[in-house]
Order: C-alpha cells, then structure tokens, then sequence
C-alpha cells in the first residue's frame, strides 16, 4: 500500500474460521457469551450455529491494518459488525486509501468479505503507514 | 462511571494474537499491544457480566431480555501500550442515539466509553463499546 488516494492492501484474514479459534478469542478477550462457543444455546435462542464473536471478527481484520501501519502506527480503528460470521467462513479484508492528509497520514477504508463475497465488517481507520 | 486496574502481559497478548489469527505468535516481553487488545481488559473488570460468576447464574442475561447486540466498536490510539504496563479503565457512560430500522422499527444505539490512562495518569487508549437495541425494549 502507498500513501495514494486508492491505494489498497488486500489480505486473507481467516482461511477457515474454526470454532477452535473461536473458543481461543473467548479465552483471550474474557467474552464467554454462550452465542460464541455453546451451539445448543444459540440454536434455541433464533440462530442456525454459534457464531464469532465482532470483536474477532474486528481482531482478524486488524491484521491488515497491523501489515500496513506497523505495530504502532495507528490513531483510530473503527468498525460496524454488519452480518454474522460463522464456522468454516474465509475472511478478506480489503483497505483502500481515502485520503492522505498534509502530515503525512492517510485514513483507509475497511471492507472485510467472507467467501460469498458477503460484507460483514466495514470501518474506518488513520495512522501513519510503516513505509512512511 | 467505575475504574480497574489492567495489567499488559506479555503472555496475554501472545494468546489474544493467536486468537485474532497470528496462530504462531511467540512470547516477546516487549510486546507491543495489538489493535484491539484492549478489548480484553474486560477479564480484569469485576463487574464484567460475559464471565462466570460463582453468585448468579450464568449467562446472566438471555438475549430475549433486551440487553441487544455489540453493534461496533472504535478505538482512538494516543499511543500503544506495551507488556509490563499497568493501565487503569475508566468506564463511563457515552453519547445515545436513535435511528430508523430497516424492518421498520426505531433502534437505540448507546456508547460505553473506556479510557486507559498509564501511571503518570495519560490517556493511551479510548475505546468506545456501541450497542444496539429495539427502543420498544428499552427498560430503564
């Protein structure tokens, strides 16, 4: 990705989403609502599975941003959660330059797709890219 | 508005890594924190209510209560934390607003702002928590 209006960065953020990984990231973040690990419970409360959680689904598109800005190149990540993200889905998150700004930085637009071609994240972020 | 303590492990950010799909994330003592780490500093607050409880059944809250769904998240980054940090998270109440659904009813979305301030008391991290919910199941 270069600081240029249009400029994108395309990446694989899950091949294959597991309900292993899924139970890891209740792990890590501490968020162990049911919807996310138990299959029972979310079937009788309305959904077909369990599904991921929107702050993994958030985490993974990170790792886009973490490609192009470095560890700590970010000020501001923004995200909706726009549609499920179930077991088994591939991710691609797809960022593309808005605008560069007059020092330097550059804010890019967010679209993370599952394998349909389903939008199911779409953000925002800013921050300085590492090849600056 | 409410504040805990959150310590910046190291081998708590390789684990949420992993999770967030650096599957093979290795222990570095300084680690720099990852985008939306701090999402996970909910395991050190007490008052959490996505954990298990050994005084209340769980989950506490079914989704039929009308307690709605995780809608977004943004987080503002003055700087990124790093493993050996102990922050503190202040908890307050954010902006509230309403919109038109597209099955036709109104929907309340609502802010829970978290602030990460270091020792010398300076913001690194805000983070804002949007929820959503059907206004007809608004219960104060």
């Amino acid at each position: 990705m270069t600081p240029e209006v249009g400029s994108q960065h395309r990446q694989v953020v899950a091949n294959g989403l597991t309900r292993t990984q899924l139970v890891a990231y209740a792990g890590a973040s501490g968020d162990f609502h049911p919807f996310h690990h138990d299959e029972i419970y979310a079937t009788t409360h309305g959904f077909d599975r369990l599904f991921a959680h929107g702050m993994l689904t958030m985490g993974v598109s990170g790792q886009a941003l973490v490609a192009v800005f470095g560890p700590d190149g970010l000020d501001r990540y923004g995200a909706d959660f726009l549609k499920p993200v179930w077991p088994g889905d591939t991710l691609t998150t797809e960022l593309t330059v808005a605008a560069v700004n007059s020092d330097g930085s550059v804010d890019v637009d967010i679209a993370t797709t599952d394998q349909h071609g389903t939008l199911v994240l779409r953000g925002t972020a800013a921050g300085r890219l590492a090849s600056d | 508005m409410r504040s805990f303590e959150f310590p910046v492990e190291a081998g708590h950010i390789q684990e949420f890594k992993r999770a967030v799909g650096d599957h093979d994330a290795t222990f570095d003592p300084d680690a720099v924190a990852p985008p939306t780490f701090m999402v996970a500093a909910d395991r050190y607050d007490p008052d959490y209510d996505r954990r298990l409880r050994s005084d209340s059944p769980w989950p506490p809250v079914a989704p039929e209560s009308g307690s709605g769904f995780h809608a977004g998240m943004v987080f503002e980054y003055h700087r990124h934390p790093k493993a050996g940090e102990v922050l503190t998270a202040t908890v307050t109440e954010g902006e509230e607003w309403f919109k038109q659904g597209r099955r036709g009813g109104q929907l309340r979305f609502r802010e829970i702002v978290t602030t990460f301030a270091d020792t010398d008391g300076r913001p690194c991290v805000t983070a804002r928590w949007i929820n959503v919910r059907a206004a007809n199941e608004v219960r104060e």
